[in-house]
């Protein structure tokens, strides 16, 4: 085996210009969940590694005007404990508790756990539901992104070469629910999931990824509910209508026919969950 | 797993056809290729890298052409390997140009056999990376061809 170069910088912008200096030859590495599946299965190699272990305050969780802001590196187990995020708002906090299992979530980190855009993921749908963003750090600047904009496709974000992802930046939601549907363990990766946030000034958003290349809404759906009250057939037909417009994909955990199914079923449950109030 | 695509390039079916053979010019149209070799007429070596986010595989191969009926039917197979995430792959593919309203569809069929580690990725992965590739592809050739 190659050796590696170990840097360990303790500013995101040291990161980030070491990763300009260093070029396709550096990779970023946090918990390294992905990172270190990928370097033992041999699909990358890199000659350094960037550890973002030693950055000093970049796993913080605080509430401000805007929200709830969370440092890039605060691992899943603690944002699913932490009582802020929790008080924040409990179905973010029951998103990141759904992760993997424990090991994992030891291990993994929120910013780690998004820039590695995998889709077979839980966080992105319930943080793009709740209208989340993401602060990047270049070599020269910092710059944000809404998370709307951040998942390109598989395995691919909107950072480039030398960004790093340093905090995640989450507005208030009057009410929010989060599914995950496992087809195959309890702890496995979704086959679908939901996420849901709404606000009294009638905003609804609903997420579904997981079962598609990266986190969808169909906006057209949720309009149906602008300034309605969500009865049984309006959630019914909010369903249908996601159910028929996505795209799902085909793979270990669910063919696209049986993905339809399972967004009619599971997008009904977060909307019924967010309209009785569970929070 | 298959995977099927097409595209319409606004030029005569001849012109198009003309530069299937025209191998250095070809190249510069076909995304990740690194290096061509002509081994014969209907034989091909070569190098193609692709990316899928942090990973990029090297594939170096053989093209060998089993049928060429000038000017719509071209096919073939392909047969190569990834060195470093130990991952073979073969395929076999069969293209065809029809002359359509203002210009030619080229529309292809290519049934890939992928093994070894990066095959884990499973086919949405590969079949998304086909088709951004294959719109690649298909602008470089407009950009070639229509003038």
């Amino acid at each position: 085996m190659t050796k590696i170069k170990f840097l360990e910088p303790t500013t995101f912008t040291e990161a980030s210009a070491l990763l300009a200096e260093h070029g396709d030859e550096a990779k970023v590495i946090a918990g390294g969940v992905s990172v270190t599946l990928m370097l033992q299965q041999k699909l990358i190699a890199p000659s350094i590694l960037v550890n973002l272990g030693k950055i000093v305050n970049g796993d913080f969780v605080r509430v401000d005007s805007d929200g709830l802001h969370i440092g890039a590196l605060a691992k899943l187990h603690d944002l699913e404990r932490s009582q802020i995020v929790r008080e924040f708002c409990p179905a973010l906090a029951k998103a990141f508790s759904v992760v993997g299992n424990i090991r994992v979530r030891n291990q993994a980190t929120l910013g780690g756990n998004l820039s590695s855009a995998d889709y077979a993921a839980d966080p992105p749908s319930m943080l793009m539901a709740l209208d989340a963003r993401v602060q990047v750090q270049g070599p020269e600047a910092m710059r944000e992104i809404p998370l709307s904009e951040f998942f390109l496709g598989f395995y691919t974000t909107a950072l480039a070469p030398t960004e790093i992802l340093t905090e995640i930046i989450i507005p208030k939601p009057a009410r929010a629910a989060y599914f995950k549907y496992t087809s195959i363990s309890a702890e496995g990766r979704p086959c679908v999931a939901v996420g849901v946030a709404a606000n009294f000034d009638s905003d609804l958003r609903i997420v579904v990824g997981a079962a598609v290349e990266t986190p969808q809404r169909i906006e057209r759906a949720e309009a149906m509910a602008r300034g309605q009250t969500l009865t049984d057939e309006l959630v019914t037909a909010i369903a249908d209508e996601y159910s028929s417009r996505l795209d799902p994909l085909t793979d270990v955990r669910g063919s696209a026919w049986y993905r339809k199914e399972m967004i009619r079923v599971f997008v009904k449950r977060a909307l019924e969950e967010v309209r009785n109030g569970n929070r | 797993m298959q995977i099927k695509d097409s595209f319409v390039i606004h030029a005569p079916q001849e012109k198009v056809w003309g530069l299937m053979f025209d191998i250095p010019k070809l190249c510069k149209c076909v995304p990740g290729i690194e290096s061509v070799e002509v081994v014969d007429d209907k034989t091909y070596r070569g190098k193609l890298v692709v990316k899928v986010g942090p990973i990029r595989s090297e594939f170096t191969g053989t093209v060998t052409l089993t049928e060429i009926t000038a000017p719509n039917r071209i096919a073939g197979t392909v047969d190569g390997d990834d060195k470093a995430s130990a991952s073979m792959v073969k395929a076999s593919f069969s293209g065809t140009l029809t002359p359509v309203e203002n210009g030619t569809e080229a529309a292809f069929i290519i049934d890939v056999n992928l093994r070894g580690r990066l095959a884990q990725f499973g086919g949405p992965v590969i079949t998304a990376t086909a088709k951004k590739l294959t719109a690649e592809f298909a602008k470089n050739l407009r950009a070639q061809l229509e003038n």
